[in-house]
């Protein structure tokens, strides 16, 4: 964006609320060190087209699978998905559990295939515990799917940026992506 | 067996027997001494210390008048960390105590971050509590950009609504005026991106309280409205015959961002402001409302307005020039009638 459009851009922002899209940070999603992502751009490196992140740590509704944006921003959780850790279902479109970040100009954030628990609602918070690590909807093995997309076209430059990739960690305290909301 | 995560479902890791939070506040202050040495160029040499939260706190306010941006927010990242997994008793008596605003401020985001983690609403008590009753209004004000970026109007009303931004926007010191409106508009922005009913609701209600109609102009101006209800719509269309001229126009701004339902309703307010008011500045508001209500189905409408400011027939034009474009996005469209005219 040149200088020129950045004033035209301020101006917008100071003439009343335009929504502009902007960059967030993205954790990875479980509190466990052992977690690492499995699949990115296509599924596990070298499948069919994925473009997104799947963690996990090999466990199944043991881990929390937690808010994975850096500070406050509003869940909303659909639900209605029986627990399972073996996945192959259709519920929710094959997204099982899941919560929505919705940004500005159509961006979203999406965590997919939760088993659902006491913890698992409609919430605004920082890194909670939005229920716990499985495999609801059209999931192999319990994972935790994000996505980032924008008018429902899921996005690959949130996570390529951060150099992300199979085998990287996906543990709560590591950086993986900076999604655009 | 259930493992959860360290910080465990049901706060059970809260417990003192748990050593985990001792290690991130560990972890956390460890990394402080490299940075301390860099940041005074002479590179001494590392000296063993005792870390401890204190110690952090220490090392916050050092570096919150003394050191670089980078480390201050470095600091402030690993204080955020650190207050998540500890223990809160400590913190919530750091919160109730400190004098340095700025302290304070640092202390209080760690500790409404420790809420939005543990979903703990009513952790912030401390903080609502000095925002509406400490003596020192910097003090007050610093409690309250505490919350910033949080999403502080549902901690608010998870606590019972004691204390209220309608509450504090009547606070007699301007500084505290100006953190209730910051928070408003950066929890809008950047927490609900718009999105969400009760902020753009607050916001309202907040600027109707306040007897400062700059403050309120500019909540009106800048806060989404894309989810207010009805209620709030005719409270806006109220504000179109307020005395200052500012807020005519900001509640004319705040009407174009009114949802599809409310349009014809808003749009029909808006071109009678257009014809009885005498303010251009008032006058353009009204055309701006008028295009983003209607995007490009608001040309005959704009049409049918000229003449009736001649002088503002330039600013119908320009209007008519970007909505031609056929442009989806109302900040698209807006950039575009900015660049065609101021």
């Amino acid at each position: 964006m040149n200088v020129k459009n950045m004033m035209y851009a301020a101006a917008a922002l100071v003439a009343g609320f335009a929504g502009v899209a902007s960059a967030a940070t993205a954790n990875g999603a479980i509190c466990d060190t052992a977690a690492r992502v499995g699949s990115t751009t296509y599924y596990s490196c070298s499948g069919s087209s994925h473009t997104a992140l799947d963690m996990s740590n090999g466990t199944c509704s043991e881990w929390n699978h937690r808010a994975m944006l850096a500070g406050s921003f509003s869940y909303r959780y659909y639900g209605g998905c029986a627990n399972n850790c073996v996945g192959g279902t259709t519920c929710n479109g094959g997204a099982g559990n899941y919560y929505v970040v919705t940004g500005a100009n159509g961006w979203d954030f999406r965590q997919l295939h939760i088993n659902s628990n006491a913890s698992s609602s409609t919430k605004t918070c920082d890194g909670c515990a939005l229920g716990l690590v499985g495999s609801t909807g059209n999931s192999s093995g319990a994972h935790v799917h994000a996505d980032n997309r924008q008018y429902g076209t899921r996005k690959s430059a949130w996570y390529t940026s951060k150099g992300t990739t199979c085998g990287s960690s996906a543990y709560c305290g590591n950086v993986v992506g900076y999604p655009s909301l | 067996m259930r493992r959860y995560d360290f910080q465990g479902l049901t706060h059970m890791t809260h417990s003192n027997h748990s050593p985990l939070w001792r290690m991130a506040v560990l972890a956390a202050a460890t990394c402080l001494l490299p940075a301390t040495a860099e940041a005074q160029g002479s590179a001494p040499p590392l000296r063993q210390t005792t870390c401890s939260f204190t110690g952090m706190v220490q090392e916050l306010r050092g570096a919150l008048k003394t050191g670089t941006p980078a480390y201050r927010k470095y600091v402030l990242a690993q204080l955020k960390m650190a207050a998540k997994a500890m223990p809160p008793d400590e913190l919530l008596g750091m919160v109730a105590q400190e004098r340095e605003p700025d302290v304070l401020e640092a202390l209080g985001a760690a500790l409404a971050s420790k809420a939005g983690f543990v979903e703990d609403p009513s952790l912030v008590q401390p903080l609502l509590q000095r925002a509406q009753g400490d003596s020192d209004p910097n003090l007050r004000a610093a409690a309250l950009k505490g919350l910033r970026a949080t999403g502080s109007v549902d901690l608010m009303s998870k606590n019972g609504n004691v204390v209220t931004y309608e509450q504090l926007i009547r606070d007699p010191s301007p500084v505290v005026r100006e953190a209730v409106v910051g928070n408003l508009l950066e929890e809008n922005a950047k927490v609900y991106f718009g999105h969400d009913k009760a902020v753009s609701e607050t916001a309202v209600n907040t600027a109707l309280a306040s007897s400062d109609p700059e403050l309120a102009a500019k909540l009106l101006r800048e806060v989404s409205m894309e989810q207010v209800g009805s209620d709030t719509v005719g409270k806006l269309k109220g504000q179109l015959r307020a005395e200052h001229p500012s807020l005519r126009a900001a509640s004319a701004t705040a009407l174009g961002g009114v949802p599809g339902a409310e349009s014809s309703g808003a749009s029909t307010s808006l071109v009678e402001l257009y014809r009885n008011e005498k303010d251009p500045a008032v006058r353009k508001a009204a055309l701006e409302g008028l295009a983003r209500l209607g995007m490009s189905g608001a040309r005959p409408t704009l049409q049918s307005l000229r003449g009736v400011a001649p002088a503002l027939d330039p600013e119908i034009d320009a209007w008519l020039a970007a909505l031609n474009l056929n442009l989806q996005e109302w900040h698209l469209l807006l950039r575009e009638k900015q660049r065609i005219r101021k």
